[in-house]
């Protein structure tokens, strides 16, 4: 436990940059959308969780390729094998400090453009951008000794497996006719399964990369 | 008496991309013992170094004394270039503050302590990464190619440290393309 938490606040303190980069182009598209949709109204409440999930999925899966390239291409993931340490906890750690930086702060900007009324739109946000980190964690670890442009490659790698948690979560934030519930319990069965995959696969797919 | 060795590694094998880098290779490493991995280009030297550390695995032909603390230095320094010389080392060997200046002061860093790694030349990302084996405190080094950028001065000060190691019953495995001043050093040579 004290092993995480000093993996994470390094993450959270050190390495924060790109992650400003990504919330800035997320805000200066939402803006644009709010200005271009601003004589009609309707359209910005018609589009907006559309518009928030789809730019979530975006930029959480465009940011992936940040996840562990920087340790490995600095030689840090050597060491921390050489040194010992448990790539699960390493692993979960990133992932949880990704999350963290992006995850959150999304939701965040999310409740603020909705004036914090939808409870599953922000929810949906948070969680659907937890789950695809997790998801997206296996890839962008295997891809890590690929000379393949990751930044388009991992968005396409993660798309067949988003699709479902964004849909669920589009369904939770506009469909009144099911009760909130279900669509909370649809996405957290998501999340777990992709969480328990992710910290089985991800230190497996690590350590391939470093052959 | 003769001592235990702190490393065994028996009848080792290793390819690369289908490629035979070494075969049936043994020896072991005493305290005191410096083994020096001499070869061409593309050998194995680095392979092996990093098998021996553990990356990315643990191989059952190579037996490490129990409780053996290693300290490995590969090619890339393992040093986080936004962070000043003092976080990096802080942050990864976790040692009181008072022991980094100290150790420091012997590598004459003390001038570079609140630089950003971003900032350093080849040569003096080297003397961090290898200023770290020092803190540790690690029986064994895995260093690979460890004077390469270095200025005299530092691979002087880079020797006379792995001097005193291997008096205070540490050991050491290293990688070279030249000769190293070490007169108890054990060669190993790589014919890839």
């Amino acid at each position: 436990m004290g092993n995480l938490l000093t993996q994470m606040y390094c993450e959270l303190k050190y390495t924060s940059q790109w992650a400003l980069h990504v919330l800035l182009v997320f805000l200066s598209l939402m803006v644009a959308f709010g200005v271009l949709s601003s004589k009609n109204p309707a359209l910005w409440q018609a589009f907006l969780p559309m518009l928030l999930m789809g730019l979530s999925y975006g930029m959480t899966s465009l940011s992936l390729g940040h996840l562990f390239r920087d340790d490995w291409e600095d030689g840090t993931l050597e060491w921390l094998m050489s040194e010992g340490k448990s790539l699960e906890v390493y692993g979960f750690a990133k992932i949880l400090a990704h999350w963290m930086r992006l995850g959150i702060p999304l939701a965040i900007i999310a409740g603020v453009v909705t004036g914090f009324t939808s409870f599953p739109l922000i929810f949906g946000v948070a969680i659907t951008t937890l789950t695809l980190i997790f998801l997206g964690a296996i890839p962008s670890a295997l891809c890590l000794n690929t000379k393949a442009n990751n930044s388009i490659l991992l968005p396409l790698l993660i798309l067949p497996f988003g699709i479902p948690m964004m849909v669920v979560s589009m369904a939770a934030a506009t469909d009144p006719t099911v009760g909130i519930y279900s669509y909370l319990a649809l996405q957290g069965g998501l999340f777990l399964m992709s969480a328990a995959l992710s910290l089985i696969a991800c230190p497996f797919a690590l350590r391939l990369a470093l052959r | 008496m003769a001592t235990l060795p702190l490393l065994k590694v028996t009848n080792f094998n290793q390819s690369r991309s289908g490629r035979l880098l070494f075969k049936n290779l043994s020896f072991e490493v005493h305290p005191g013992q410096a083994i020096v991995l001499m070869g061409p280009n593309g050998s194995g030297k680095t392979t092996l170094l990093r098998c021996l550390a553990g990356i990315p695995d643990v191989f059952p032909e190579i037996i490490k004394a129990s409780g053996l603390r290693q300290s490995y230095v590969g090619h890339l320094n393992a040093l986080k270039s936004s962070l000043t010389v003092r976080q990096n080392l802080c942050q990864q060997t976790k040692v009181p503050p008072e022991q980094l200046t100290k150790t420091l002061e012997d590598w004459g860093l003390m001038p570079l302590q609140d630089r950003e790694i971003r900032t350093l030349s080849a040569g003096q990302k080297r003397q961090v990464a290898l200023t770290r084996l020092s803190l540790v405190g690690a029986k064994l080094w895995l260093v690979d190619e460890p004077i390469t950028h270095l200025d005299a001065a530092a691979t002087a000060h880079f020797w006379a440290s792995l001097q005193a190691h291997l008096r205070s019953e540490g050991a050491v495995v290293l990688t070279s393309h030249t000769p190293v001043p070490l007169s108890q050093a054990k060669v190993v040579v790589l014919h890839g």
